[in-house]
């Protein structure tokens, strides 16, 4: 391209006076960007327009800055008018869509807390359950390690070739009574089994006595109560002890048993 | 003094402070380019007010590669004057005024306000031949096109676009000599002292 050439040909003063159709202008702006001479002689002749003008100035009347610069404020307030509308009502859509999510997301959240307080609500009971029921097993586990042991004792006690065997013949006033005493001098021991023993009166109690060189000694008060016959009650171990007497005595018991009342008796 | 970069910022951010710079520096100028195209003082101060807001709405599409605030102020308020001219409403009104009184527009302004370049360019261009400024003065001011101004000064198209070309040109080289003499000017002044 013949930069000279193209310099001298009238179409950047064209340009310059604003003369050149869009086509003509936009080469002319591409060339300029390109080379700077023509950048350089159009930002000349601009300057020498611009002087041109200025030899033309005339002062305009004062008031007419004010009125012009009122005149921008009420086109920009007029031109704000318009905008924000535009502005507040698509920001609004999003809004009103994000308000509307955000809603149903904590809606949605709240369900899900609740339901999960609720879900721990309930373990928390049946940990506490299952802590109780753990508590019961452990007592009654103790309280079996207990009677266990006390079995074995007796138990040990009933094998051995020491330990009599002594029998209560029912009295005239029940015939059919019977008991079992086991009485084991080397360990101290005894044991009485009702076998079979009519239910006391109301307010009446069986009192067992051991017979000590012809003495009555309380040995204590049981339950008559004793269906299947099996309960084996622990009797303090008095020497000497010849022969056992059951006798019916007042709720409480008596000091000396009421012979007349005598129920089961046997000798060793 | 705010420089050209810091008005562009200013104006670009929508900064009024700007636009009151703009107008201080600048208003004279556009408003004696407004008079001399629309020749009526009352139009001229609607062109006036209309390119000012036009300048401020704009401001984003302003590009400092093609060109100074000026020129481009300079074409907006050109532009403005001269589709006013054009309205059927001016036309109508009568508002066209003998031209001789507006040919020599800065005759208006007293002298003393006028800077003494300006007085010196004066005389230049006033010796600037006649066949070259009336060209630019249709263009400029009247906003002919230079087909227009062939068909009206009966020329070939092709001479209109060469005495153009010329005429632009020996009108830089006035002001370019002018700034060059200017500061040889006031040496010479301050030694006749």
């Amino acid at each position: 391209m013949d930069l000279e050439k193209y310099m001298k040909s009238g179409i950047i003063e064209q340009y310059v006076l604003g003369l050149s159709s869009p086509e003509e202008r936009h080469e002319v702006e591409r060339l300029a960007a390109q080379h700077p001479e023509i950048n350089e002689y159009i930002i000349a002749l601009q300057d020498g327009m611009e002087q041109y003008a200025e030899m033309h100035a005339v002062s305009p009347p004062p008031r007419l800055k004010s009125s012009i610069m009122q005149a921008v404020d009420e086109d920009e307030r007029l031109g704000d008018q318009h905008q924000p509308v535009k502005v507040v009502r698509h920001v609004s859509l999003i809004w009103r869509w994000g308000a509307g999510i955000a809603a149903m997301m904590i809606l949605a959240l709240s369900a899900l807390c609740y339901m999960l307080y609720q879900d721990q609500q309930q373990s928390r009971d049946q940990i506490s359950l299952l802590s109780t029921q753990i508590k019961h097993l452990q007592d009654d586990y103790q309280q079996l390690q207990v009677s266990s042991k006390s079995i074995e004792q007796r138990y040990v006690v009933l094998k051995d070739t020491g330990t009599h065997h002594v029998q209560l013949h029912g009295s005239d006033h029940a015939p059919q009574a019977q008991a079992v005493v086991y009485w084991n001098p080397q360990h101290n021991k005894g044991f009485l089994n009702l076998v079979n023993m009519p239910q006391a009166p109301h307010g009446h109690q069986y009192q067992v006595w051991a017979d000590v060189n012809g003495k009555h000694i309380d040995l204590g008060l049981v339950e008559s109560t004793d269906p299947e016959g099996n309960l084996l009650i622990n009797l303090p171990y008095i020497e000497n002890s010849r022969g056992f007497v059951i006798t019916l005595e007042k709720e409480g018991g008596s000091v000396h048993p009421t012979v007349e009342q005598m129920y089961a008796h046997g000798e060793l | 003094m705010l420089n050209e970069p810091q008005l562009i910022k200013l104006l670009k951010n929508r900064d009024k402070r700007g636009l009151s710079v703009l107008y201080d520096r600048y208003s004279a100028a556009l408003y004696g380019v407004a008079l001399r195209i629309v020749r009526s003082e009352p139009v001229a101060e609607d062109v006036l007010q209309e390119a000012f807001i036009k300048i401020w709405k704009s401001s984003q599409s302003y590009d400092s590669k093609k060109g100074t605030l000026f020129t481009w102020m300079l074409n907006i308020t050109r532009n403005t004057a001269i589709d006013k001219t054009r309205s059927a409403h001016y036309r109508s009104n009568g508002k066209i005024q003998p031209l001789e009184d507006f040919v020599n527009g800065s005759e208006r302004v007293p002298v003393t306000e006028q800077s003494i370049e300006h007085i010196g360019l004066r005389e230049k261009v006033d010796k600037l031949e006649v066949k070259y400024r009336t060209i630019v003065d249709m263009i400029y001011f009247e906003g002919y096109t230079q087909a227009e101004v062939a068909e009206k000064m009966d020329l070939p198209l092709g001479t209109v676009k060469t005495r153009v070309r010329i005429a632009l040109r020996e009108l830089r080289k006035v002001f370019v000599e002018t700034k060059r003499v200017l500061p040889l000017l006031f040496v010479l002044w301050f030694d006749m002292m």
